[in-house]
């Protein structure tokens, strides 16, 4: 209710914008009676810039990380600490994230209606139900096509670790969307030297050459597709030589920043995101995996969190000082959480009822839970958000409009967040 | 073009490099161009409509939502009953089996289609028949509204511009100075969607292009917010021409060779929130000029000169004012 409340003032803003709706208001009304649900009160100034988009695959136990339930019988072994903010308490494997309480948004309430890992990360990713006829695009793609690309040479869209198949990418937007895979952070771009038999005038030759083969092809088929096949030749040749390709390169930092993003695998995926965004890549999704705890949860989520723990604080605080975390979002997001009860193998099964998600930065106010689950995690007593709204919020923070409609080559009409609402009291 | 072809072995090296792709995927081009004329078959109406008013689309829409519930299922794409469609201009005009045109435009009383409406229900003819829901009073109402208005049908063009709400900011001087800053690899845009103050990012400007795109960002005026120029080589008349940015919000000088002195040129910024100074030269001396902008709530010192003495003493001069230091 407090949301709905919050959007009402935010038609008086309207200055360059020709708003249609204003003008339908009154037709609208006296004809059919119902007021017309494409008058948006949606788009304001955005805070954010960029977005770090922490994905956390498998489903993470929201009982053993960010909505402890400390009276609950099947608890486990974990226990809750104290935050730096007074009043919220979180597992003790996060004592690190602990002390930048200040800085995250906890969301606590979300629902998702996908149980199964594939549906649930494409639900997450683009808002709408996995479907045989349709790719749709996820947050990077979005933001990319809606707003640019800030430097002109990298991608505009990286994706860190995970599958090269990955859900969420450019959907049915254009291919030169497509977020960008690096499986491993520390080898940088691969495959980004000229070959060493091949001089620079013959390179020239080479493409020089291949655009005259291509020519009548792409005569003949001037389509979205074959345009965007010969934009990645142009964009490669660039990026080549482009000074930004130290971006890539974590020996560049200095011996303290690799310790304080910890050791692993994704403390290393930080340390680039953190790099790119620097550089003036607009969207990083780093993939943390394994969070599919059937066996042995706690075992396994205290080895999961240590990592995340470390490394999405020193992100935190990087970003922090050096003035970026008000223009970037930081979003830990997860298909969904894990069952109250364990199983017989001491491990959680999957349970998209209810989970938490987390957001800092960009603008969102820092030292707050938003939602509430019962005394052990299994409904949802208060707010509950849709993964529409969720991502919702995300475009909100970005200033993307979210009731824009955008159609797919086969004319269907799709929006951002699907028919999400942002969170405003999340701002 | 210069090309030097030495062995017929460089040629099919390159044959298989750049030709194999593009052949292969030529049935899925298909598919797309398919796919891509479909959606421009839907936007071509018969008859394009210069201009159709917002009410005679709203009308269309709710006469549209009655007729849908109501006629479509036999007088539609899939059944003609009686030879009849009504879900389509020229077919519901013309009339089916009867002879008689379902819709006249602009006379509703002429309308076969409401004549037989307004039947009694227990009459035969009436529409739908007695056996289906009945078209409520209201429904009946849209319907007439729509046509004694015209009975316009919007082509699908209108209609996808009357769904989106948004008209894009679209300014061409402010379009000509954005696409003139990204053709030196900069980046210009509006604040939001609906926003048309202007974010710059200046941080990736290609080698050498630096001085021409200050030169179209100083065309922005009081339209810029957001500047961001991170990270390089600025020519000193930068800091001296920055007082024309009056409505400047947010400046990004990390990592410039921004002296104590160009600070001074900050203090004519009124509306100037957030200053980033990580990583540059500056020292405490500098601080002096920033304690005198009011409007200052963030500033950002990591990696400067500046002690944590003076760092502390700035941030304790203003109330609102939080200084980022390490």
């Amino acid at each position: 209710m407090y949301d709905e409340l919050q959007q009402l003032d935010e038609l008086s803003r309207r200055k360059f914008i020709q708003y249609s709706a204003k003008a339908l208001l009154g037709v609208g009304l006296a004809s059919v009676g119902q007021t017309p649900l494409w008058a948006s009160q949606m788009v304001r100034k955005p805070t954010a810039k960029n977005i770090i988009y922490i994905y956390l695959s498998g489903g993470m136990s929201h009982i053993d990380t960010f909505d402890p339930k400390p009276g609950w019988q099947d608890q486990g072994p974990v226990e809750t600490i104290a935050t730096n903010v007074s009043g919220i308490r979180v597992s003790e494997y996060l004592p690190s994230l602990a002390k930048r309480m200040d800085k995250l948004a906890i969301i606590r309430s979300m629902y998702s209606n996908q149980g199964a890992h594939e549906q649930g990360n494409y639900f997450m990713h683009t808002s709408y139900e996995k479907r045989g006829t349709i790719k749709h695009p996820g947050i990077g793609a979005w933001l990319n096509s809606m707003s640019g690309k800030t430097n002109s040479t990298l991608p505009g869209n990286v994706r860190i670790g995970g599958s090269n198949n990955a859900i969420g990418g450019a959907g049915f937007l254009d291919s030169k969307y497509e977020p960008l895979h690096l499986g491993n952070p520390e080898e940088g771009l691969p495959h980004i030297k000229r070959h060493p038999s091949v001089d620079e005038i013959e390179m020239q030759e080479r493409m020089e050459l291949a655009r005259m083969m291509d020519l009548t092809f792409h005569q003949k088929y001037p389509s979205k597709k074959v345009r965007a096949y010969s934009d990645v030749y142009e964009e490669a040749i660039k990026l080549m030589t482009s000074k930004d390709l130290e971006a890539f390169d974590l020996s560049k930092e200095p011996p303290l920043t690799h310790k304080l993003y910890g050791d692993s695998r994704f403390g290393k995926s930080c340390i680039l995101a953190r790099r790119l965004i620097e550089h003036g890549v607009r969207c990083v999704e780093v993939t943390h995996g394994g969070w599919d705890t059937h066996n042995d949860n706690h075992d396994n989520v205290a080895q999961l969190t240590n990592p995340m723990d470390v490394g999405v604080s020193a992100l935190l605080d990087d970003l922090h000082y050096r003035g970026l975390l008000d223009e970037t979002l930081v979003v830990i997001g997860t298909e969904f959480g894990r069952t109250p009860e364990l199983n017989s193998n001491n491990g959680r099964n999957h349970h998209p009822t209810a989970f938490t998600c987390v957001l800092a930065g960009g603008g969102i106010k820092g030292g707050q839970v938003y939602g509430a689950t019962d005394e052990r995690g299994h409904s949802i007593t208060e707010n509950g958000v849709t993964v529409p709204n969720f991502n919702a919020t995300i475009a909100y923070a970005l200033g993307l409009p979210l009731d824009k409609i955008v159609y797919s080559p086969s004319g269907r009409p799709f929006q951002v967040a699907d028919k999400g609402q942002p969170i405003k009291a999340l701002f | 073009m210069q090309l030097r072809l030495n062995t017929t072995i460089r040629l099919r090296s390159y044959l298989f490099l750049f030709i194999a792709a593009p052949l292969s995927m030529t049935s899925a081009v298909e598919e797309m161009q398919d796919m891509e004329m479909a959606a421009d078959g839907m936007s071509a109406a018969p008859h394009a409509q210069a201009g159709v008013t917002q009410q005679e689309l709203a009308l269309f829409e709710a006469a549209q939502l009655v007729m849908k519930n109501h006629c479509y299922n036999c007088h539609g794409a899939t059944k003609q009953k009686g030879d009849l469609r009504l879900d389509q201009e020229v077919a519901a005009t013309t009339g089916g089996e009867s002879g008689v045109p379902s819709i006249v435009p602009g006379d509703a009383h002429a309308s076969y289609v409401v004549e037989r409406m307004l039947l009694p229900r227990e009459d035969e003819d009436a529409m739908p028949p007695e056996s289906k829901t009945a078209v409520t009073e209201a429904g009946i109402q849209a319907i007439v509204a729509w046509i004694e208005a015209g009975a316009v049908w919007p082509d699908m063009h209108a209609l996808r511009k009357r769904i989106s709400t948004y008209v894009e900011i679209d300014d061409p001087e402010t379009e000509a100075i954005i696409d003139a800053i990204d053709s030196v690899g900069g980046k210009a845009e509006y604040n939001s969607w609906d926003d048309p103050r202007i974010r710059v990012d200046l941080s990736f400007t290609d080698e050498g292009k630096l001085n021409e795109a200050l030169a179209e960002l100083s065309k922005f005026g009081d339209q810029l917010i957001w500047l961001d120029v991170s990270g390089l080589d600025l020519p000193s008349s930068f800091y001296a021409d920055l007082g024309q940015y009056t409505n400047l919000q947010r400046l990004h000088l990390d990592r410039t060779k921004v002296s104590d002195a160009d600070l001074a040129q900050l203090v004519g910024l009124k509306q100037l929130v957030y200053l980033n100074l990580y990583g540059t030269q500056i020292t405490d001396a500098g601080l002096v000029h920033l304690k005198q902008i009011q409007s200052l709530e963030k500033v950002f010192l990591g990696g400067s000169k500046v002690s944590s003495t003076a760092a502390k003493q700035l941030a304790r001069s203003k109330e609102e004012l939080v200084v980022v230091h390490r």
